[in-house]
């Protein structure tokens, strides 16, 4: 099973998906042209692999997402939001979500905290400079 | 200080993506050789990027009302406004998002945002229907507008945020 890779661009995030390692990092800036489209790439390709990187689990792999985000959007939070629920229906609890934020930068920090409490996910917070 | 123009968009064309991000990435550039705080200046940014897009999206090209975007900054507070044309049909439904989030105070924003983030869908035009929501938490004083109606049959939606940049003049 290949990776999920979208390559950034001055308005859309870095997304790489390595299904070998388990291990998800999103950066940079979110708000595309067309939200829906730009992150219904990532829906349909899990879709697709979903049967497949359930068996690579096997009920024990545990997925670690770096959060490595400048921007993001409304809309697009909406969708980040439903890109870690998604993840969470094939790896359940087992996930490590790390959420890098810019000192000072407390709206980013709070974003996190939110998406933290509507997952039901303990996130790592991890301030850089 | 003087009062300093961050960001300025003046136009009779309808708004689309490509002229968002050329006001954006202005505003970007200047909010980065401004002296203010990261968290103001991603605030900023924040309630910039909601109010254009809202305007690319739902705004009305109307030739006797242009589209105009401005911030200023005087060192103590930052001054977003936005003003497009709105056909009538739009106009209850405005209304109805904005009074609704000025009516809220940070906790009942917080409950709603996560009310609507958990069950809304990305609507046909890319929204989630947070955008207000967004810059109400984000503002100080809520989100103050008014609405008039043209001649022409349009309506104007007018509206004005500050966003507070030193916290020894919080009110």
């Amino acid at each position: 099973m290949s990776a999920f890779i979208a390559n950034p661009t001055e308005y859309t995030p870095k997304i790489v998906f390595d299904t070998q390692n388990h291990v998800l990092e999103v950066s940079g800036f979110s708000r595309p042209e067309d939200v829906k489209s730009f992150y219904q790439k990532f829906f349909v390709w899990l879709e697709s692999n979903k049967l497949r990187l359930s068996e690579t689990i096997n009920g024990q792999a545990k997925l670690l997402v770096d959060f490595r985000m400048v921007y993001f959007n409304s809309a697009s939070s909406k969708c980040i939001l439903d890109m870690l629920t998604a993840l969470s229906d094939v790896y359940g609890k087992r996930m490590e979500v790390k959420w890098y934020y810019e000192e000072g930068d407390e709206d980013l920090l709070e974003a996190g905290e939110e998406f933290s409490d509507a997952l039901e996910i303990p996130f790592e917070y991890i301030e850089t400079e | 200080m003087a009062k300093e123009t961050l960001a300025s968009l003046r136009t009779t064309e309808c708004v689309d993506y490509p002229v968002v991000n050329g006001v954006l990435s202005e505003l970007w550039q200047r909010l980065g050789s401004a002296e203010m705080p990261l968290a103001i200046v991603k605030r900023v940014y924040s309630v910039a990027t909601e109010c254009l897009e809202n305007i690319q999206k739902y705004a009305d090209c109307d030739i006797s009302t242009p589209v105009v975007f401005c911030i200023d900054w005087d060192g103590d507070y930052v001054y977003i406004r936005a003003v497009n044309a709105l056909a009538k049909s739009k106009v209850p439904k405005l209304e109805y998002s904005i009074d609704l989030v000025n009516s809220l105070g940070p906790i009942e924003l917080k409950k709603l945002f996560k009310h609507k983030i958990q069950t809304r869908q990305i609507s046909e035009l890319g929204g989630a229907g947070l955008g207000f929501i967004i810059m109400a938490r984000k503002v100080e004083g809520g989100i103050d507008y008014c609405i008039r109606e043209q001649e022409s049959g349009m309506y104007i939606f007018d509206c004005k945020m500050k966003i507070i940049v030193s916290s020894t003049h919080e009110e």
